[in-house]
Formats: structure tokens, C-alpha cells, sequence
């Protein structure tokens, strides 16, 4: 029956190779030796170069791992800059109109989406039409007044009530050039209601004819149904 | 008294830092420093292709170079973990073969000589394939990485994924069966 395994220190040793104090681990000692050396050593000139090739491939790749949040992060960053900076020179180039029209257009269309103006192609142009003229603010002013007064009346207005017909946006177009004052041509609600002639840039919206609707006053406000705001020392 | 385990001794900070820049000659220093021990611990491991698996190994240490700290025993201790674990991985891919030792005709090393001098006469590898085959694989593993690798307790615990105790009981168990074998085998030899 075999006899037990010595004291730790000795059994310390004889596993790193140094002989132990107890005799009775000799044997273990030299076998573990034995084996240590039979199974020990350099490889062959080839697998040795080819191993140290390998390494020095291997040089500077660490393990992949995957990025980081603030990697990634910064990658959308610099991937949205990057888009920005395409973006700013097909502006630049779209903005002088030469872009082929397909390219103008599409440039066109994602600038206006972030407020950068850029003029869209001829051919699209084209095929929407007409511009449209922005209403002006004595529109606006007007509408507001008409339906403030609409709102004082709960039962309803309809054209020719209290606050007069509802402005309409063609009464207030700025006239071309070449057509100075047409305006007055431009509305057709009846002789009764003299419009007020198409506000122009140096018109400053007098007429005598016309009232703005005042919706505390009464009959007063029963005016030619066009809506003109009266400026502050008008009639 | 010769240390069994080749090392690179005072020079191992410096060589570390060259091979971190990338320095082949510091490279072959750790290789050669390594790669005989690691392959005698593949080899008595039984693994079936020693020399794949140690390149595996020596790829992986200079990928991971970066992530080491320590001294040579901690830097010696970190690449037979790496071993363990890639030989393992090997041993399973491999798993429908017979988990068989290595042949020793294999093996392609310089023919060693005992450096235990005459009293045990050198055994065949035969004779020590034997003897290692008589160890369970958990035994294997204790016994080998520490005679080849040199690592301690608490690190061959930390790479087999057991307790200290429990691997303490491994060795113990481990060596009472190699000693109980060897008078077996050989009973006339003076211990």
C-alpha cells in the first residue's frame, strides 16, 4: 500500500523541480523530471519560424471587441458631419444652379428641410407651376380682424352680416409691375362693395369706402365686405 | 540548483516592453523562453496537435499583449491558462475522436536525456505516457500545468475554474497515484 504524499513544503518542491527532503519522494521527483524533459522542447526551425511569423501579423491586431458607446457615438457623429459637409458642397454647387436637374432637386429638397434655400431645377419648376405669392400681413391683419368679429357673434355671420363677408387673399396680392392698381378689377362681389384697391407697396390702404370692421360697434361694422386695416389715423 | 523552468529572469521587464513595441528579437526571446515548456505541457496534456495549438496560443498572447500586467511568473501563468484553455477547445472539436496521448513518434524534438541522472534509469515516453495516462484529466491538468508552467495553486485553481481546496485534493490524489504506480513499475529503484 502505497504510502502517503510527504509534508507540502516537499511536495513544493519536487513539482517545481527541486529535490525534496524526504527520500521516500525521489522517485516522484526524478519522474516529474522525466517527464518535464521528454516533453520539453523547441519546436522544429519551421514550426518554430512559422509560429513566430504568425506573431508578427498578429502584432497590433488586439482581439476584436465591440465598440465602445462612446465609439459608436462619435462614429454617428463624424458620419453626420461627414453627411453635413456632402451636404454644404451640393448646396454650394445647387445654389448656382449647376447640378444636373435631378441632382438639383434632390439637393434642393433636403436643404429646404434644414432652411437652406436652394432653387430646384427648371423643369421642376415648371411642372409645379406658378408661385405662390405669400399673403401679406394687411391679409392677415384683415382675416384676423373678420374672424375676431365672427367669434363676437355666436349665432353665425354669413356674408353681409355684422363683420361682412370673409376677407378674401386675391384682394391683397401685390400687383405686378405692370399692372399697377388692377387690383380694383380683381373682386367681384357686387358694385355695393367696392374693393379696395390692391395694396401696393406705397398704398397705405386709404380708402373711403372702405371700413374696417369694428366688432364692438354696431351697424357701423356693415361695410362694403372688403376688409381693409385702416391705418391708425384712417377713416 | 537549475531552475527547471527556463526563464528570462531580470531581462523579462525590458524584453516585455520591446515586445509591446513590437520588437521581434523580444519576441523571440519570449518564444523561446515559453514555447518549450508550453509544448511539453500540450504534449503530456495529450493533445493531438501540439504545435497548432501553441501558435494559437503565441498569436493570441501577442494580440492581447496589451492587457498584461505582472510580473514573469503572472506573464508565464497568463499564456498556460490561455494554453489550457485553447487545448481544451481543441480536445472538443476533436471530440468524436478517442481522446488518445499523443504518439510519441510524433513528436518532433531533440532526443532528451534525463537530467536525473542514473539512478532511474530514463524511461521510454512510452513508459511516462503510462504512468500520466493513470491520472484522471483533472489530475492531468493540476499536476502538468504546475510541473510545466510552474504556476501556483490559486492560479491553476483560477484556470481550471475549481476551488483551491478541491485542486489541492487533485494534486494530492494526483501524486499518491503517479508514486503508488512508480513502486509499482519499479520496484527495485532506490528512492
Amino acid at each position: 500500500m502505497a504510502k502517503g504524499i510527504g509534508p507540502p513544503d516537499d511536495i513544493e518542491r519536487i513539482l517545481e523541480g527541486r529535490a525534496p527532503a524526504d527520500p521516500q519522494l525521489a522517485g516522484l521527483h526524478r519522474v516529474l523530471g522525466q517527464i518535464r524533459a521528454t516533453y520539453s522542447s523547441l519546436p522544429d526551425d519551421g514550426t518554430r519560424a512559422r509560429h513566430l511569423e504568425a506573431m508578427s501579423s498578429a502584432f497590433g491586431r488586439p482581439t476584436v471587441q465591440r465598440p465602445s458607446r462612446l465609439r459608436r457615438r462619435m462614429a454617428s457623429r463624424a458620419a453626420a458631419a461627414a453627411a453635413g459637409l456632402v451636404l454644404m458642397g451640393g448646396t454650394a454647387m445647387a445654389a448656382t444652379g449647376t447640378l444636373p436637374a435631378p441632382a438639383q432637386d434632390a439637393v434642393a429638397k433636403v436643404a429646404r428641410r434644414v432652411g437652406i434655400p436652394v432653387p430646384r431645377s427648371e423643369k421642376a419648376e415648371k411642372a409645379q407651376g406658378p408661385k405662390k405669392t405669400p399673403p401679406t400681413a394687411e391679409y392677415r391683419k384683415a382675416k384676423k380682424l373678420w374672424t375676431d368679429c365672427v367669434a363676437q357673434h355666436p349665432g353665425g355671420n354669413s356674408d353681409g352680416g355684422e363683420c361682412g363677408p370673409a376677407p378674401r387673399y386675391a384682394d391683397f396680392k401685390t400687383p405686378k409691375p405692370s399692372e399697377p392698381g388692377k387690383s380694383g378689377e380683381q373682386h367681384g362681389q357686387g358694385d355695393e362693395h367696392r374693393t379696395t384697391p390692391t395694396h401696393s407697396p406705397n398704398d397705405k390702404g386709404r380708402s373711403d369706402d372702405v371700413k374696417t370692421p369694428n366688432p364692438h360697434a354696431g351697424s357701423e361694422n356693415r361695410g362694403p365686405g372688403r376688409v381693409v386695416p385702416t391705418p391708425p389715423t384712417g377713416d | 540548483m537549475a531552475d527547471a523552468i527556463p526563464r528570462l529572469g531580470e531581462s523579462f521587464e525590458s524584453v516585455l516592453e520591446a515586445a509591446r513595441s513590437g520588437a521581434d528579437w523580444a519576441w523571440e526571446r519570449i518564444y523561446d523562453a515559453i514555447a518549450p515548456t508550453l509544448l511539453g505541457y500540450l504534449r503530456a496534456r495529450g493533445a493531438p496537435d501540439a504545435d497548432g495549438v501553441s501558435g494559437d496560443v503565441f498569436a493570441q498572447l501577442v494580440r492581447d499583449i496589451h492587457r498584461f500586467e505582472g510580473d514573469e511568473a503572472g506573464f508565464r501563468s497568463w499564456v498556460f491558462v490561455m494554453a489550457h484553455h485553447r487545448l481544451l477547445d481543441d480536445l472538443r472539436r476533436r471530440k468524436r475522436r478517442p481522446e488518445s496521448a499523443a504518439d510519441p513518434e510524433t513528436f518532433d524534438h531533440e532526443d532528451p536525456r534525463s537530467v536525473e541522472g542514473d539512478v532511474v534509469g530514463r524511461m521510454t515516453e512510452a513508459e511516462l505516457r503510462v504512468l500520466i495516462d493513470a491520472l484522471t484529466p483533472a489530475q492531468r491538468d493540476v499536476i502538468l500545468m504546475r510541473v510545466f508552467g510552474g504556476l501556483k495553486i490559486e492560479e491553476v485553481a483560477a484556470a481550471i475554474g475549481r476551488r483551491v481546496g478541491a485542486v489541492k485534493a487533485l494534486q494530492r490524489r494526483g501524486l499518491e497515484t503517479l508514486k503508488a504506480r512508480i513502486e509499482q513499475e519499479y520496484p527495485n529503484d532506490a528512492l
